[in-house]
């Protein structure tokens, strides 16, 4: 969206979080049982990527349904007023259907009308990140009055890749808006950062998706954040220590923080969104994840940075900060108390549920 | 009025008839019950077809036509659904057109073919006798809502799964002694509880199966050995969770006291009872609301061993739907097949007593349920927007809501095999009223009445890999499981 080559304006007018919600499922799998399956060293993998547990859906649990629940979960939490929602935009790479959108089944759930522009959103993990900024341009222009971004994904793997230690699912919901009063958290700058970067892919109808291996890493994961987030601390004048919390897309533990480290930020900032390890990576919505794990333990005035990755290759980077209303308001559902209500399933649910074995 | 007489009865055997279609099955038992008459073909003036399922079972509509074209004779025919009624409505309907027209013979047949298809796609036909669009379309399954009649009657009564398993057992030693019984073999109360789980918490032997069969009877004018003194239909809510209670069937005692009002006679006049045992719970709940036991009591007729063929008050000599079988249409049928070969003495080695003093003995046979059926069957149709309809007129705004009872689906409908074993529930809103719903991440072992649950958005079923995937709102209870 942006020539960085350019004198290009990274600012976001009078636009912010009004309200989100998370959907998380409650069934995981530990990184041991999977490694047990393949005969590796579950404490080795588990000390590599840093990753303990992933969370499993239930076999009733898609990206729908993950988005459906968690925009619930964003509209109950203000529940008091009748909203005029103007557009929903649902980022995943799982979209159910090829062809059929989930966000006007997502609005339809909500009993919204019929007066919206709704769309999905495809581009890996930053598929979310991207449906945000998009709803932001809406409302920032005033075309919108309310607008929800979705990231919702229930992440495939094939069986005994790498991947199937980290993929994993969550849906989040961002509900946006304009008025002051209403505004937890202003977002006040984004850039993005896009290339074309073949470092992880899923062709059409194929049920499993294919990567370069550690090509994923340096010239993909790393460049597109680094730049990403270079530019819009560049752009907005704030550097590392202004922020209270940072987010960086978290598709092992191992990245974001070697990220943030680079980047001059440090395990404090990263503390309260650092959701992976007990989660997984959930693709779409991982980077949407914690930023709600860090709104719901904010506190007004701080200033949070989010950096998403999505492969192919791309990053979108966002500079918030909280206001006074966020004392005011309670997430019903927080992602601490998603992250705690658990219950452990072994390989076969794992399989059978999410498909991997075809009934 | 004009009296109404059985003149003749006859029937097929039933089970997995695999040689069998629907055709050859109806003709078979009419040709069987025209002969018992004693009557020629044409003689029939109209002709009385129950079926449940034959256009999803079979591919077959209009059998009124088939039946009459098989027979060779050009009567008015009429083919009766009504779910696991459709044999007892047939009749009923068979009487009063019979007195209306004044015809002096109507055959009554009735008639399914279930085994060619698979079991999953039977589960989903048959649930189709409950509420599509409040039940069944959820994945409750016709053996889930017994499940919950048997868990709320477990409750409140305290009858355990052996006491219930007895009913089974009963209904299995009778249908040793029935040449045409699907299942001939006794059963003990081990084999009932250890066997494999459909709903909870009945299980295989609960349930009475999947039968092909057919059977037919012949109504007629002329004095014969067997009166019709009374048919009565009611009808109840079609939807368990709008009943006025889980432990009572209150269509079936509108209807038994209407025919024992009609037929000018009292339940001690009774000898012989033929009633609808699809599950072991529907047999114990029949005996309390047709009057032969007091609420809650019902088990004692198997205790003291009344409802035994040698008992005071023998009930399904026939081996019951559970053991002679229950091809649905048929059944309604075979229950006065049964009565008619009690009182005629041709029962073979189930007789009673042969003696033809018993005249009069009142057929109780099928009680209707679920006549509404059919304007569901003609409203289904497969499409998203319904599915938003649901939540949002009836749930998407109540907010939590309280659990009663429940049911873990082990045999599902097909679209459901993928979620199997899933919970099924009726549960109530703040405002009293009742849903029937899934309930999802929990074990059954941490449900009890009264949780607190809360509305998640699922995925429901998909109609094919490449049809459209339904959602609806199903429960979760709140506290961790």
């Amino acid at each position: 969206m942006k020539n960085l080559d350019e004198e290009v304006d990274m600012k976001i007018n009078n636009s912010g979080i009004v309200s989100y919600g998370v959907s998380i499922p409650r069934r995981r799998i530990s990184i041991n049982t999977i490694a047990s399956v393949w005969g590796k060293d579950g404490e080795q993998i588990t000390s590599s990527l840093g990753l303990v547990e992933k969370t499993v859906p239930a076999p009733d649990e898609d990206t729908i349904s993950l988005a459906m629940q968690s925009a619930k979960y964003a509209v109950d939490n203000i529940s008091a007023k009748k909203l005029k929602i103007g557009a929903i935009y649902t980022g995943s790479e799982s979209h159910p259907y090829a062809v059929k959108s989930t966000s006007a089944i997502v609005g339809e759930a909500l009993g919204i009308g019929n007066s919206y522009t709704a769309a999905d959103t495809e581009f890996a993990c930053k598929a979310g990140t991207a449906a945000l900024q998009m709803i932001l341009g809406l409302s920032s222009s005033k075309m919108i009055e309310y607008g929800l971004a979705i990231g919702a994904d229930t992440a495939q793997s094939r069986p005994a890749d790498a991947l199937e230690y980290s993929a994993a699912a969550a849906g989040a919901a961002y509900l946006i808006g304009t008025d002051p009063k209403e505004i937890i958290a202003n977002v006040l700058f984004s850039s993005s950062f896009t290339s074309d970067t073949p470092d992880f892919w899923r062709r059409g109808h194929e049920l499993y998706p294919s990567h370069a291996g550690r090509f994923t890493g340096e010239p993909a994961y790393f460049k597109h954040v680094y730049a990403a987030t270079k530019a819009i601390l560049e752009e907005s004048n704030y550097k590392p220590s202004d922020f209270a919390h940072a987010v960086f897309h978290m598709p092992n533990a191992r990245f974001p923080q070697k990220a943030a480290k680079d980047l001059g930020f440090n395990a404090e900032q990263l503390r309260a969104g650092f959701t992976v390890p007990l989660l997984g990576n959930s693709y779409s919505a991982c980077s949407l994840v914690g930023l709600a794990a860090v709104l719901d333990v904010a506190k007004p005035n701080e200033k949070i940075f989010v950096c998403s990755y999505g492969s192919g290759s791309g990053s979108d980077a966002f500079v918030i900060e909280t206001t006074n209303n966020i004392k005011y308001y309670k997430n019903s559902q927080t992602v601490k108390e998603q992250i705690e209500n658990k219950t452990y399933v072994d390989y076969s649910y794992y399989i059978t549920s999410v498909g991997k074995i075809k009934l | 009025m004009k009296k109404v007489y059985v003149s003749g009865a006859g029937m097929t055997r039933f089970g997995e008839l695999w040689k069998e279609d629907l055709r050859s099955l109806a003709v078979e038992a009419a040709k069987s019950a025209l002969e018992s008459a004693e009557i020629e073909r044409n003689a029939i003036d109209a002709i009385f077809v129950a079926n449940m399922g034959s256009s999803s079972l079979s591919g077959q509509d209009h059998l009124g036509s088939l039946i009459a074209s098989e027979l060779d004779i050009n009567v008015p025919a009429f083919r009766i659904e009504a779910a696991c009624a459709s044999g007892g409505v047939a009749i009923n309907l068979a009487k009063s057109y019979m007195l209306a027209n004044n015809c002096k013979n109507v055959l009554v047949i009735g008639v399914e073919k279930m085994t060619d298809v698979s079991a999953n796609d039977v589960t989903k036909v048959l649930a189709r006798a409950a509420d599509e669009e409040y039940e069944a379309y959820f994945g409750a399954t016709f053996p889930s809502l017994y499940a919950m009649m048997a868990r709320a009657y477990m409750s409140k009564y305290g009858l355990t799964k052996e006491q219930l398993a007895e009913v089974s057992v009963k209904n299995h030693f009778h249908g040793t002694l029935n040449e045409k019984a699907q299942f001939q073999k006794e059963i003990t109360v081990e084999d009932v509880v250890g066997a494999p789980a459909v709903a909870d918490p009945l299980g295989l032997l609960d349930c009475s199966p999947i039968t092909d069969g057919a059977a037919a009877i012949v109504l007629s004018v002329k004095k014969s050995k067997v009166q019709l003194l009374s048919s009565q239909v009611s009808t109840g809510n079609i939807s368990l969770q709008n009943r006025p209670s889980f432990t009572s069937i209150d269509a079936t005692v509108r209807s038994a006291d209407l025919a024992f009002k009609e037929a000018g006679i009292s339940r001690k006049n009774i000898e012989l009872v033929e009633l609808h045992d699809c599950f072991s719970i529907a047999e114990i709940i029949a005996y309390e609301d047709l009057g032969f036991a007091k609420e809650g009591k019902g088990f004692e007729l198997i205790e003291n061993k009344s409802a035994y063929r040698d008992g005071a008050l023998p009930v399904n000599t026939s081996g019951g739907l559970k053991s002679c079988g229950h091809p649905v249409g048929a059944t309604g049928i075979k229950q006065v097949v049964e009565i008619f070969e009690q009182m005629t003495g041709q029962a073979g080695k189930r007789q009673l007593v042969n003696d033809s003093k018993i005249l009069h003995l009142p057929i109780m046979s099928g009680v209707a349920e679920v006549l509404q059926l059919l304007v569901f069957l003609q409203m289904y149709k497969k499409s998203s927007a319904k599915v938003w309809r649901k939540y949002q007129e009836r749930y998407q705004d109540k907010g939590n809501a309280t659990l009663l009872t429940w049911s873990t689906v082990h045999a599902a409908p097909s679209g459901f095999e993928a979620y199997t074993p899933y919970i099924i529930a009726i549960v109530q809103f703040s405002d009293k009223s009742k849903a029937t719903v899934q309930l999802v991440d929990c074990n059954e072992a941490d449900l009890a009445s009264g949780i607190d649950c809360e509305p998640v958005y699922r995925k429901l079923y998909s109609d094919s890999s490449e049809g459209i995937i339904h959602y609806c709102v199903k429960y979760r209870p709140l506290q961790k499981s």
